[in-house]
């Protein structure tokens, strides 16, 4: 059977100063969370973030490093805007970056990548409407290139 | 082999609890609603930490089913406001299982609805337990919206770099306007105003990247006007994607 290993944690703060579209980011503080687990579901963020800001760039935000095809951010307010932005792992370069008024999540967009072995950095923001609690999660649900 | 299991066994038992907490949340959100005056409001709602994480945690695969008694009140609260869900379903109707569970949120899949297709592209409403989300067989869409924002005029989702994109170039912005809502624009960065095509309460365009990008979107309510935001980060135009 074949295995799956998630690892998701606290990576280096390279991306920390990749911010969402349009976030201010803020230089030198660094992420306080991480979460580890075995082809399970790994939450991150969770915290107040202000407008147009990456919760990875905040104090005690967060980031989710690892091997996943999913990455769900929603908002606590119902209606208020989130971002998710997903980031190939060392290159930093964009794979996935979606908004919604509550929740949005990456889709089919990390498929590919994810079956070619790559890892990602999986990234929560809070849009526009000040600042609110904005939560991830990131997960391997699908085994396919489709 | 014991280990991975156990594990699977955990994770089962967890998501058994985020959905019946996900669930009950809703139930408890819901229920003043669904005694309420008919056109009153939905209330939006604020989660905890924990309470969201349950909720993003409870989609996915296996999971597109809310409870009956959720289902029915949201889709008593849809229909007031979008005429989609007004009318009864049909089979063309049923949104693609691989679809339903990619959405952000547990959803009520068994509710879907055909929004239009062009192109190829089937564009649906899903309920959720709060409100409605997009999703299209491209994959170039998948959000959620809450209920009481659509209803105050509309509400959007945009998608920057993604797969069912027709190329990196092009960015995205859909959404879901009250059946009330007349003369949806998007207005760009430079004030530039775009009419947007509605079809059965949900709208669809792509913009190029390196254009003014939308910023909100207007529409005409019997009140009056109303502006939401079109989601589109500010920077989206100097975005560079490697969506494979």
């Amino acid at each position: 059977m074949k295995r799956f290993i998630t690892r998701l944690g606290v990576g280096k703060p390279l991306l920390a100063t990749l911010a969402l579209a349009g976030f201010a980011p803020i230089v030198g503080l660094a992420p306080a969370q991480s979460v580890a687990g075995e082809r399970g579901v790994g939450t991150y963020c969770g915290i107040s973030v202000p407008s147009n800001t990456d919760c990875a760039n905040i104090s005690g935000g967060s980031w989710s490093n690892g091997k996943f095809d999913q990455n769900a951010v929603g908002a606590g307010q119902s209606g208020h805007e989130v971002c998710e932005h997903t980031y190939y792992l060392g290159t930093g370069t964009t794979v996935s970056r979606r908004c919604a008024a509550t929740s949005v999540n990456a889709s089919t967009d990390l498929y590919c990548p994810y079956i070619e072995g790559d890892s990602f950095s999986g990234h929560a923001g809070n849009g526009t409407g000040g600042t609110e609690t904005v939560g991830g999660v990131t997960v391997v649900e699908h085994d396919s290139c489709v | 082999m014991l280990r991975r299991l156990t594990a699977r066994r955990r994770t089962g038992l967890l998501a058994l609890a985020a959905v019946v907490a996900v669930t009950g949340s809703a139930l408890a959100a819901i229920s003043p609603i669904a005694s309420s005056p008919a056109h009153a409001p939905a209330q939006p709602r604020e989660l905890t930490r924990a309470q969201l994480f349950a909720k993003l945690e409870a989609r996915g695969r296996g999971r597109t089913r809310l409870t009956a008694h959720i289902a029915d009140a949201v889709l008593s609260q849809a229909a007031q406001s979008l005429s989609l869900f007004a009318r009864a379903r049909t089979a063309t109707d049923v949104v693609p299982q691989a679809q339903a569970e990619l959405l952000p949120e547990p959803v009520e899949a068994q509710q879907s609805r055909l929004a239009f297709s062009v192109g190829g592209n089937a564009v649906y409403l899903v309920p959720s337990a709060e409100g409605v989300c997009i999703s299209d067989t491209n994959y170039s869409q998948d959000g959620c919206m809450a209920l009481s924002v659509v209803r105050e005029g509309g509400a959007a989702e945009s998608t920057e770099c993604g797969r069912g994109l027709p190329n990196t170039e092009t960015v995205e912005v859909a959404g879901v306007v009250s059946a009330q809502a007349r003369e949806p624009t998007a207005i760009l960065s430079n004030g530039a105003r775009v009419p947007l095509t509605v079809t059965n309460d949900v709208f669809l365009a792509d913009f190029p990247r390196k254009g003014p990008l939308p910023a909100q979107i207007e529409v005409k309510m019997p009140g009056g006007p109303h502006f939401f935001s079109s989601t589109v980060p500010a920077d989206a135009g100097s975005e560079h994607c490697v969506t494979p």
